[in-house]
């Protein structure tokens, strides 16, 4: 499989915390990759790490090959990777389709063409009837849509999900998991940030284990569930039982 | 289909009545229209990049009164008809602008903070202006008169009319150009900052480019809107056209029409200045029939708590209020057909 992502040692302090101490990740073309562990193990840093939100203070991101440390968010965005917010920031001031329309800018100028390819998105992710719903009367469950659409819509090859699962019920969830392995059919690479070990455990091609910014394991989602240092600080003992 | 049809009729109607008015009206209440259009001229400027991007400046003073005192003193000093003075007056309005513009968005500025920058510049200018002599000072400039034919070349007219007819076509051409720009991808762009600037950035949007985009728009009309008020006053000193009472006084039509809306600012300066004109004329009344004393600044009292109710009930503007209207009215036609 071709390297889509690789991430070198990377490292980031704030103030006197460590966030990150030196983490190595590799994502794949065509895979899904899960990151878990426990709050504060620093899963969102190292999103912001590589979306450019945050300047690592060492190691290097490579995205296709090419060196993206240190580049600004919009640039990443428009070489492929997009990502979703844990906490959802939609555009309150616009409406459901006027922010998948600027998503879909971010590959052309045409509003008309940008409208056009915002309607199937919505279309794909079953949002048609709430195009012209004021966005802050939005359910939760049609927010986290919101938030996958709009970054499903800058046509990434990388799409990171932060917890879009979260506040979910387990109808919505099962939706949501149809929804993230079609992504994944449709060439969209996904890593993804997640707490629901039932989705992650159904996605995952290989799962990532954090844990105050150190990755404890890598590998096999089958595997990961009896490794017995991932049990002691993520999964508790119930889950060691499956 | 049809409904576009209407609405193009509507506007060429409105277009046509406004043409005409001069024929119709005159004096007092053709003056109220110049200042009207003139102060919603301004507003729609400010818009851009206040209401539509979202960046609340209260400095937009300062590039009026660039525009204002550039004009004026080429005029006066070397002889340079305005025609030609406030673009060049507008040029610099726009450099400022990005000077300060580049500085705020570069090192992430926001909100209240961006604010108080724009604040403190139109201060500072104010009061370099007021007192630099070169610049007249707290005096002020008095524009020379041109009598004669060449007279409108100088951008000098002895009648109301024709300065009626230079703010409604510039009033027309900016509400074109923010029409053209909300139907863009910039419109869209300066729309999802406003709304979230990280969620705009993860999606490949420039922040910073395009908040300078806006303010480079921003300041460069806004300074051409200093330079008809000079024209038209023959007169300017820098508490008039910059500083940070008149910076106020431009952000409140746009606040009480709507934010980021294409007639906002316009319909927020039809209602602002006929109150204000109506508070004064309500204190002359207390005052002259009831032999009142001591009434100075009622009607700034007035004034103020009308302002204060039209916030309260209207806080997204007029515009605001017409959607929620609308919207009720929709709701209420479901509810029937149901």
């Amino acid at each position: 499989m071709k390297k889509l992502l690789e991430i070198d040692r990377l490292k980031k302090n704030f103030g006197g915390l460590s966030a990150l101490i030196g983490v190595d990740l590799l994502v794949s073309e065509g895979q899904i990759k899960s990151i878990i562990g426990p709050n504060g193990a620093g899963k969102t840093t190292l999103f912001n790490l590589i979306t450019g939100f945050y300047r690592p203070d060492e190691g290097r991101i490579l995205f296709r090959g090419k060196d993206i440390t240190g580049l600004s968010p919009e640039d990443i965005a428009f070489f492929g990777i997009g990502r979703t917010f844990q906490l959802v920031k939609p555009f309150l001031n616009m409406t459901l389709l006027e922010n998948v329309m600027v998503g879909a800018l971010n590959r052309t100028a045409n509003v008309k063409e940008a409208r056009k390819r915002a309607m199937d998105i919505i279309g794909f992710l079953g949002l048609e009837e709430k195009v012209k719903t004021p966005t802050d009367a939005l359910t939760i469950e049609d927010r986290k849509r919101l938030e996958v659409a709009r970054a499903l819509a800058t046509s990434p090859s990388l799409l990171l999900l932060d917890e879009v699962m979260a506040g979910l019920n387990p109808a919505e969830i099962n939706g949501m998991i149809e929804l993230i392995q079609t992504m994944r059919n449709g060439d969209v690479t996904i890593l993804l940030i997640e707490h629901v070990m039932h989705a992650v455990l159904t996605l995952s091609d290989e799962v990532v284990v954090l844990n105050y910014g150190e990755k404890i394991y890598e590998g096999d989602p089958k595997r990961v569930v009896k490794d017995p240092k991932v049990i002691e600080v993520y999964l508790g003992e119930e889950y060691s039982l499956i | 289909m049809r409904n576009r049809v209407s609405t193009t009729i509507f506007f060429l109607l409105l277009g046509f009545l406004f043409l005409v008015a001069p024929l119709y009206v005159g004096g007092y209440l053709l003056e109220i229209l110049i200042i009207v259009l003139w102060l919603g001229y301004l507003g729609s400027c400010w818009n851009i990049i206040g209401g539509y991007a979202g960046q609340i400046s209260l400095g937009h003073g300062t590039f009026v009164g660039l525009g204002a005192y550039t004009s004026t003193l080429l005029f006066s000093r070397l002889g340079l008809t305005p025609w030609i003075g406030m673009f060049l007056g507008a040029i610099l309005a726009m450099a400022i602008g990005l000077f300060v513009g580049f500085l705020c968005f570069r090192f992430r500025v926001r909100g209240a903070y961006f604010l108080l920058i724009t604040m403190a510049m139109t201060e500072i200018v104010r009061l370099c202006f007021e007192n630099i002599d070169f610049f007249g000072s707290t005096v002020g400039l008095f524009i020379p008169t041109m009598k004669g034919p060449t007279a409108p070349l100088l951008y000098q007219f002895d009648q109301k009319w024709p300065f009626y007819l230079i703010i409604l076509g510039m009033t027309a051409g900016i509400l074109w150009i923010t029409f053209l720009m909300e139907r863009s991808k910039i419109g869209f762009y300066l729309k999802a900052i406003k709304g979230d600037e990280d969620a705009a950035r993860s999606l490949g949007v420039s922040a910073a480019r395009y908040k300078l985009l806006a303010m480079a728009l921003s300041s460069f009309f806004i300074a051409l809107g200093g330079t008809f008020y000079a024209q038209y006053r023959m007169y300017i000193r820098p508490d008039l056209v910059m500083g940070i009472h008149f910076s106020v006084e431009i952000v409140l039509a746009p606040i009480i029409g709507g934010l980021g809306t294409l007639f906002g600012p316009i319909l927020g300066a039809f209602l602002m200045i006929p109150l204000e004109e109506l508070s004064r004329l309500l204190t002359d009344f207390l005052k002259h029939s009831f032999r009142m004393k001591g009434l100075i600044g009622l009607h700034l009292i007035t004034y103020g708590v009308a302002l204060i109710l039209m916030v309260r009930f209207m806080p997204y503007g007029i515009i605001g209020l017409f959607q929620r209207l609308k919207g009720r009215w929709a709701k209420n036609e479901e509810i029937i057909r149901d």
